[in-house]
């Protein structure tokens, strides 16, 4: 048995001893010695989703200027690869070669769900992180008429009402959901979900009267709110974005939940440190242009910084957390 | 007001516009590309515009995307977008028939009259009517589907009872993929292609476009090659588009209906309107529906253009999308810091006075730009088959590979283009099977959200008034035709019976 394992390892060794000197080859074409040789053509971002959705445009927001502070100023260009919520994309970056031309945005479903419900190839453990880009909470929002004018007194009701209260969310088994599943899980409240296609028919079956509430990220309903049609009661969130600072935070009113929907870049396993460093450090400075800042202020979403370990550990955070809420809740073994 | 006229009367504005339209015309013809990916693909380009202009194009953009699928549609048989569906019904027949240039003809015209038409109604009453889409909630979009699904007959020609089998057959489809109210995968074998079910274009492609295909290889092989038909431009006179003034406003109102309840969609519009058409029409031209006369063509043009004007009003009025197009357009209004919803009519008039004088404009350019278009594109039909199917079947595989960039869409459109092929030989409709997949899952997750809101009560679904209606009208023209049909077969008066229950 003993044999068997060192055979094993030794075979292994060499194997990463052969995997590094073909890739050191495949890189180094041109003696660069010590230096970081990368880029040396333009880069690719894959965006799980189609053209058009917040993860897409603040991805060409960021391209856009990247191109300024990348070394040799290459290009990077954005290909949608959409479909099955965002894992097909996410695989192929997995999946792709750990050069750094080939790398992806990815958003909290794809990273810290869907493993668990999908049984994908990846999880966050066998990911690159790069940084987080954008985070946005969620808040739940009921219509102008409704009888709870605060949280507690909605939470009053809820307590007294089990079953009774229903609320409709971007759908079933993505953040809004496992948030609100948390929720009950911590403080014993039943709530009823009902799960719509996309934040705008969950607002829509709001404003319709057709559920009590609604849980979406927080720009979804935004317009409603200013106009005076919605009224957030609580953010279900990590932090307070624009426009929702007087609206408290979960932990504020003594309950222990809090997952933000975030967005960030990520690159295939076992992607060169140095090659992680130079992406790193040009999309740091992208999201801290000007231009980047405005557009990402037009379309509601904040930037949110995290740096390759922060971000890594915020996406292994979450995906334990969402497989503990998701067993408690009955969707997975 | 006047300054909402200067504003878009400037040399940029109206050629932005105009741009527009000619891209949404385009990228809606060809198979593949969509005006949804169209509008996203300029928003980046868009940035640094001003309001106006950059509004009017994307603007302009889903106006002649709404059109441009109607071209390919008519002559190659390949609808480039999901709303061009039911217009290849009877435009495709006509191009058959060597009326290719009257059919083209008739959608342009139809596209124009249903997109003006939405506009005015869009202009006058956009926020009282918005609050009448919030109406519908789950039990009116399960309500509503299910009156969808009535009209099978009507799409299905000769074979009504087949068209049911392969209506099934089509909702047994969309039950691929994530599961909308568990989560969880169905049928997908373990695919991850699969989780977000069988990828519709695609598959649209595979059954009209390259069962065509595959047709007319089996055609030449055999021998039984059709007579060549040439392609003739027919002028038509303004009289004998007036004599079809009944089905231009007919459509054009379910059209608008149909797009301003958030999240229905432009091929239910289509699909609905041809079989409203088809209900009042006279009982012996009934029967010619679907072998290539003009009504079919105008319902499903004049009603997908009048989707757009019924949309904006969700968009412009409570800043809710109705689908997908709107909602990446609603990205573009964002970006240039317009943000839609109950307070945009009271604090940015200019604005919105500015966007429905641009819309009208739109819908001229599109006229110009079709009517333009079909002196040329007609002449697909004289390209020799040799020439011709070659470059459809390129045209199908780069589209359906294009649409996410993923191989795997590519078989689907091949699997579905032999389902196609088969299908039609042994005399099955196929337009049954595209309403299933459309309807299949608005059908069933409606069902189930109702269930759920109504903690499993059924009864909801006929007494909260709308969808009672629909539901009673459905029921009725479902079973009538067949309880007609056991009548005259009763009587031993038997030549009426399948094709009875078509009506």
């Amino acid at each position: 048995m003993k044999s068997l394992f060192k055979k094993l390892a030794i075979v292994g060794v060499a194997a990463m001893f052969i995997g590094g000197c073909s890739s050191e080859g495949a890189s180094d074409s041109e003696k660069g010695g010590e230096e970081v040789s990368f880029p040396k053509r333009d880069i690719e971002i894959i965006v799980p989703y189609a053209p058009g959705g917040t993860t897409d445009t603040a991805s060409r927001a960021l391209t856009s200027v990247v191109s300024e502070y990348l070394p040799g100023g290459y290009n990077v260009t954005v290909v949608n690869k959409e479909g099955g919520a965002g894992v097909i994309g996410t695989t192929e970056v997995f999946n792709a070669k750990a050069d750094g031309y080939k790398i992806g945005m990815t958003t909290v479903g794809p990273m810290t769900i869907k493993p668990h419900t999908d049984n994908t190839s990846y999880s966050p453990d066998t990911i690159e992180p790069i940084m987080q880009v954008v985070a946005t909470p969620n808040v739940l929002v009921v219509k102008k008429d409704a009888p709870w004018q605060t949280y507690e007194e909605w939470f009053e009701y809820v307590k007294a009402n089990p079953g009774e209260f229903t609320y409709s969310t971007t759908g079933a088994g993505l953040t809004q959901h496992i948030t609100m599943e948390a929720f009950s899980a911590e403080t014993g409240v039943k709530l009823k979900h009902v799960p719509y296609e996309g934040g705008a028919p969950a607002v829509s079956a709001l404003l319709g009267g057709h559920v009590d509430g609604a849980v979406v990220q927080t720009l979804e309903a935004y317009p409603q709110i200013e106009a005076g049609e919605l009224r957030a009661l609580v953010n279900t969130g990590s932090f307070k974005s624009k426009g929702y600072e007087d609206v408290p935070l979960l932990s504020e009113v003594g309950v222990n939940v809090a997952s933000d929907v975030w967005t960030g870049l990520i690159a295939p396993p076992e992607t060169p440190k140095e090659v992680i460093d130079v992406l790193h450090e040009s999309f740091k400075q992208a999201l801290e242009d000007p231009k980047v800042i405005e557009t990402f202020e037009k379309l509601g979403v904040e930037p949110l910084y995290a740096g390759p370990e922060e971000f890594g550990e915020i996406m292994k955070r979450d995906y334990d957390l969402n497989e503990e809420v998701l067993k408690s809740a009955g969707i997975i073994q | 007001m006047i300054e909402a006229f200067a504003q878009v009367f400037e040399l940029q504005t109206l050629l932005l516009v105009f741009l527009g339209v000619f891209l949404g015309v385009l990228f809606s013809a060809i198979p593949g590309l969509t005006a949804t990916m169209g509008i996203a693909l300029l928003i980046p380009y868009t940035f640094s515009l001003p309001q106006v202009p950059a509004l009017g194009m994307l603007l302009g953009i889903y106006i002649g995307g709404m059109y441009g699928g109607a071209i390919t549609a008519i002559l190659i048989r390949t609808p480039g977008t999901p709303s061009a569906a039911a217009t290849l019904l009877d435009g495709y027949p006509m191009a058959a028939k060597g009326q290719a240039g009257k059919a083209l003809n008739f959608a342009t015209i139809a596209s124009f009259v249903g997109g003006i038409i939405s506009c005015v109604i869009l202009i006058l009453v956009a926020p009282q009517l918005a609050s009448f889409g919030l109406k519908f909630g789950p039990a009116e979009f399960f309500a509503l589907a299910v009156f969808g699904l009535s009209i099978v007959g009507t799409i299905s020609g000769k074979h009504a009872i087949k068209g049911m089998v392969i209506a099934a057959l089509g909702l047994l489809i969309a039950t691929v993929g994530m599961d909308p109210i568990g989560g969880v995968p169905r049928f997908t074998f373990g695919s991850i292609n699969l989780t977000s079910g069988v990828s519709f274009i695609p598959a649209l492609i595979g059954l009209f476009a390259v069962s065509q295909v595959i047709k007319e290889v089996e055609e030449k092989v055999k021998g039984s090659q059709q007579k060549k038909i040439k392609f003739q431009r027919e002028r038509i006179s303004l009289k004998e588009h007036f004599s079809y003034w009944k089905d231009y406003l007919r459509s054009s109102l379910i059209g608008t209906f149909i797009g301003i309840i958030p999240g229905t969609g432009t091929s239910i519009a289509t699909f609905l309107s041809y079989n409203e058409s088809k209900r009042f029409a006279k009982k012996e031209r009934k029967k010619e529906y679907g072998t290539g006369i003009p009504e079919g063509v105008i319902a499903s043009e004049s009603s997908n253009n009048a989707v757009t004007g019924g949309a904006l009003v969700p968009l412009l009025t409570l800043g809710i999308p109705g689908d997908v197009v709107t909602a990446v357009i609603l990205g573009g209004l964002m970006i240039q810091g317009v943000t839609p919803g109950p307070l945009l009519f009271q604090n940015n008039g200019t604005l919105v006075n500015s966007l429905f004088i641009t819309l009208i404009i739109a819908n001229i350019f599109m006229l110009l730009i079709g009517l333009f278009a079909v002196r040329f594109v007609g002449k697909i039909v004289d390209v020799p088959k040799n020439i011709l199917l070659p470059i459809v079947v390129t045209l199908c595989f780069i589209g359906s590979y294009s649409l996410s960039n993923n191989l795997f869409d590519v078989w689907i459109a091949l699997v579905f283009g032999v389902i196609g092929f088969l299908l039609e030989k042994f005399n099955y409709p196929l337009a049954p099977l595209i309403l299933g997949i459309i309807l299949g899952p608005i059908i069933e997750s409606n069902l189930r959200r109702t269930v759920i809101e109504s903690s499993g009560d059924l009864s909801v679904l006929f007494t909260r008034p709308i969808s009672g209606i629909f539901l009673t009208i459905a029921i009725v023209s479902f079973v009538f035709p067949l309880l007609k049909s056991l009548w005259n077969r009763f009587k031993g008066n038997e030549e009426e019976d399948d094709s009875s229950l078509s009506a």
